[in-house]
């Protein structure tokens, strides 16, 4: 559990984090989601111990740590690359032995990562040989090489295909399951709701929302289009369960409203005459959070 | 620090594998104690053995349990004795059982976690070791070091075929007041005399190289005549002379003129293939980690100390590669060529040369290192320019200025001239046994100097966060245009201009952050907001250009 407390950055004039507050727990992927500015890469490198914060601190199992105590953190940067003219697996083994691990099982776990990312047949080519997603495949490979007890990725699904990122996202997954926090900071709001379980936002250095991906999500609302709009809107007033029901567009032809649960809203939607249509509506986080961002 | 197995490695300093495939350690593999035995009544009445103690893995007592548990069912049916014997057959005994590991005990990564602790000299060890790896695959190292072997033997072949030819004329001697004799010395000696009118002519002669020797006899003839001779012993000539004499020597240089001044030539262009080629693949590594962030990387996982003195170390033991090669190379020519008093004649000052260049060279590449983290590219190009300008001078000075005289005598101390100084002035038999101690120590300590100054800026620049400098963002002209352009388009269009505002003012904001990469990138942001994916595409061909110049 990696646990940051009132973490506030500031240079000059200008406030880059603002009593940032969040847990990322052990086993979970948590995504710090926020637009360019908002302060994703400082918050990064005050995790990683790059940056001092002017206040506040960053504590592992509840132990603040101090300059070094992150060997053991897997760390990848927002800009990818790695050395071009050097092996991937000598790439993925060198990163890797940085954190202390032996020779012997850092290339062990070279070998098994780039089979995990269907790269094994790409181990042995100098760097400069992959395409874009493959370097971006490694750079993750050589991230989680040495078993880290956090791990930490800026923009973390930059240089992704489609393909990759279901690599990378069920590895990443493995890994959270074997206890560790997974802390990815992206602007990819989508790719955030679909694979972490925790979302931090960020916006102008503050958290302006936090929870997991179905906290913040909230209940879906519904909306109904029928005959008589007014008819409609007055039955569903009617009904328990149901509540904030307004209309949804100018021509009034169109009733949203909210339920305590799914069946609720059918029962009330049945009982409305001329009922022309009905639809779950479940905004996104993007939607959700991007507009007031 | 924070480790999974951070129990283990307080038990034992040696690598301990805390999840992975291995399991157990191997002193568990060894046979149980009777002490280790623990006798546990089950519910039957029935004693059952099994191995206790508190280390003992769960693995084991669970099936232990099991094979209780299949005992008292089995004992239910059977009577206890019985029961008691298919339990022994169940369990296979510890000692036996193969280390596999349990299945559900792997963990999904399928990763293993054997760590080592990584102290400061470690890490810089493997960054020394990455570095002085690549750098040695790289062609420039390749090239460079057939370039001074090839050198080195040219050099010596050419000296060869030089003093062969030199060997296959007749030795020639100058004699006074030999007058019309000299024809019969010719055909009695068979050596080519030349008649000088005194002694002091004679001498003349053999200071201008005209003639091998000069036999000089004692105008009083009370004692033996001499032969005198520049500055070697002319074999050939000697060879010729009944009994066989020592010529004395004008000059004692410790070697020649001849083989000295291109010998130090060919010092200065090794000194500066070595120093540049790596100093340059060093400088072009630093850069391209700064870029891709992998500074990032070594710096949050070990020391950014350690990771700076590490590329020194690293391209420092190419340079001993370099001077080892070319040296065994030069001693082991001359030794073959049969110039084997030349070869140790030369060693005195060929040593306080590779001394001296590789402390000079750790200099270089210190400075060098802080270079790299030089924010912005002209400041970076300005300090490269005089990085370069002071090594060229001051391999060039010394050899142009020569090994005599004051200026020679402090250049051959000073730091960056004191290799070719040092070596010129010691190939001339110039130099006092302490005065190369003095140059290798004055060395030493502007590199140690330079290394703390240049370890200190590489630790600022990696732990400010990549440059969080408080600059604003200088934006390439290009980008200044599009940025005129967007104002023009402003006029044109609300929401185009809405947009340009976030990302103008999201380019003056953001501050310049050590790879120029990123200031770009916002410049870039400017125009692709404004003028859409074309405008955007010229900025990133810009940024291509900056980047490319910079890494020229």
């Amino acid at each position: 559990m990696l646990t940051l407390k009132e973490i506030s950055l500031r240079k000059g004039k200008r406030t880059y984090l603002d009593e940032v507050s969040f847990t990322a727990e052990a086993g979970r992927i948590t995504a710090i989601v926020g637009t360019r500015s908002a302060g994703r890469t400082e918050l990064v490198r005050v995790i990683m111990g790059l940056i001092s914060a002017d206040e506040g601190t960053v504590e592992l199992e509840d132990f603040e740590l101090d300059f070094g105590d992150r060997q053991n953190f897997g760390y990848l940067p927002a800009e990818r690359g790695g050395y071009p003219n050097m092996r991937v697996i000598d790439q993925i083994v060198y990163l890797a032995r940085l954190h202390g691990i032996t020779l012997g099982a850092a290339e062990r776990n070279a070998l098994t990562l780039l089979s995990h990312l269907e790269l094994a047949d790409r181990g042995y080519a100098p760097l400069k040989n992959l395409s874009g997603a493959e370097v971006a495949r490694v750079d993750i490979a050589a991230t989680l090489a040495a078993d880290p007890d956090v791990v930490v990725i800026d923009d973390a699904f930059a240089g992704l295909d489609a393909a990759s990122l279901r690599l990378v996202t069920s590895l990443l997954r493995a890994h959270a399951s074997s206890g560790v926090p997974v802390i990815l900071a992206t602007d990819d709001w989508e790719a955030a709701q679909t694979f972490a379980d925790d979302v931090i936002v960020l916006s102008q250095g503050r958290v302006t929302a936090s929870g997991s991906v179905d906290e913040l999500l909230g209940d879906p609302h519904y909306r109904v289009e029928a005959n008589d709009a007014e008819a409609a809107r007055s039955a569903l007033e009617s009904r328990s369960g149901i509540s904030a029901v307004t209309v949804a567009d100018r021509a009034g032809d169109v009733i949203s409203f909210r339920a305590d649960d799914a069946k609720t809203a059918a029962a009330g939607v049945a009982a409305i005459d001329g009922l022309k249509n009905f639809e779950s509506v479940r905004p996104t986080l993007a939607e959700q959070y991007k507009e007031a961002l | 620090m924070a480790r999974k197995d951070k129990g283990a490695n307080e038990e034992s300093p040696e690598p301990l594998v805390s999840k992975g495939t291995a399991g157990e350690g191997i002193d568990d593999l060894g046979a149980p104690d009777a002490d280790d035995l623990n006798v546990v009544e089950d519910e039957t009445g029935q004693d059952s053995a099994t191995e206790g103690g508190a280390a003992e893995g769960e693995t084991a007592e669970g099936k232990t349990r099991d094979s209780a548990a299949s005992a008292k069912s089995e004992s239910a049916k059977n009577g206890s004795a019985k029961a008691d014997a298919t339990a022994g057959l169940d369990e296979v005994p510890f000692e036996l059982a193969e280390d596999t590991p349990d299945p559900d005990e792997l963990p999904e990564t399928g990763l293993v976690s054997e760590f080592v602790d990584v102290g400061n000299r470690q890490a810089a060890w493997l960054v020394s070791n990455r570095e002085s790896t690549t750098a040695m695959r790289s062609p420039y190292f390749l090239v460079t070091a057939a370039v001074i072997i090839l050198g080195v033997l040219a050099a010596i072949v050419t000296g060869i075929v030089g003093e062969a030819q030199k060997d296959s004329g007749t030795p020639s001697m100058a004699m006074v007041g030999v007058g019309e004799q000299a024809q019969m010395y010719e055909q009695q000696l068979g050596v080519k005399i030349t008649d000088a009118k005194d002694t002091t002519e004679a001498e003349k002669l053999v200071r201008e190289g005209k003639v091998d020797a000069a036999f000089i006899q004692d105008p009083s003839g009370q004692s033996q005549p001499t032969i005198i001779a520049l500055d070697e012993q002319p074999e050939a000539l000697l060879e010729k002379l009944a009994p066989k004499t020592e010529a004395t020597l004008l000059k004692t240089p410790a070697v020649e003129d001849t083989v000295a001044t291109p010998l130090l030539w060919g010092m200065v262009a090794f000194a500066l293939l070595v120093v540049a080629t790596l100093g340059t693949s060093m400088y072009q590594n630093l850069r391209l980690e700064k870029r891709n962030r992998i500074t990032e990387i070594i710096a949050a996982t070990i020391p950014p100390r350690a990771s700076a003195s590490g590329r020194i170390t690293g391209t420092l033991s190419l340079v001993i590669v370099h001077i080892v090669a070319a040296a065994v190379v030069t001693e082991l020519g001359l030794s073959l060529s049969g110039k084997t008093s030349l070869a140790f004649a030369m060693l005195p000052g060929l040593g306080w040369f590779a001394l001296t260049l590789l402390l000079t060279a750790w200099s270089v590449f210190a400075l060098l290192v802080w270079a790299s983290t030089v924010v912005g590219s002209k400041a970076r190009t300005t300090f490269l320019t005089i990085i370069g300008i002071i090594t060229v001078a001051g391999f060039f000075a010394p050899v142009i200025i020569g090994a005599s005289g004051t200026t020679a005598k402090v250049l051959s101390w000073t730091p960056f001239t004191s290799p070719l100084g040092i070596a010129g002035r010691s190939f001339a038999g110039q130099t006092e046994w302490w005065e190369g101690l003095v140059a290798a120590g004055i060395a030493l300590v502007l590199a140690v100097v330079l290394h703390a100054l240049a370890s200190g800026a590489y630790v600022r620049s990696v732990l400010s966060g990549g440059g969080r400098s408080g600059k604003t963002v200088k934006m390439s002209k290009r980008a200044k245009k599009v940025g005129a352009a967007s104002a023009k388009g402003k006029k044109d269009d609300a929401a185009s201009a809405e947009d340009e505002k976030g990302s103008a003012a999201d380019a003056d904001d953001a501050e310049s952050d050590g790879s120029d990469s990123k200031a770009d990138d916002d410049a870039a942001s400017v125009a692709a907001s404004v003028k859409g994916s074309d405008a955007a595409q010229d900025e990133t061909d810009a940024k291509s250009a900056d980047d490319s110049r910079d890494e020229k």
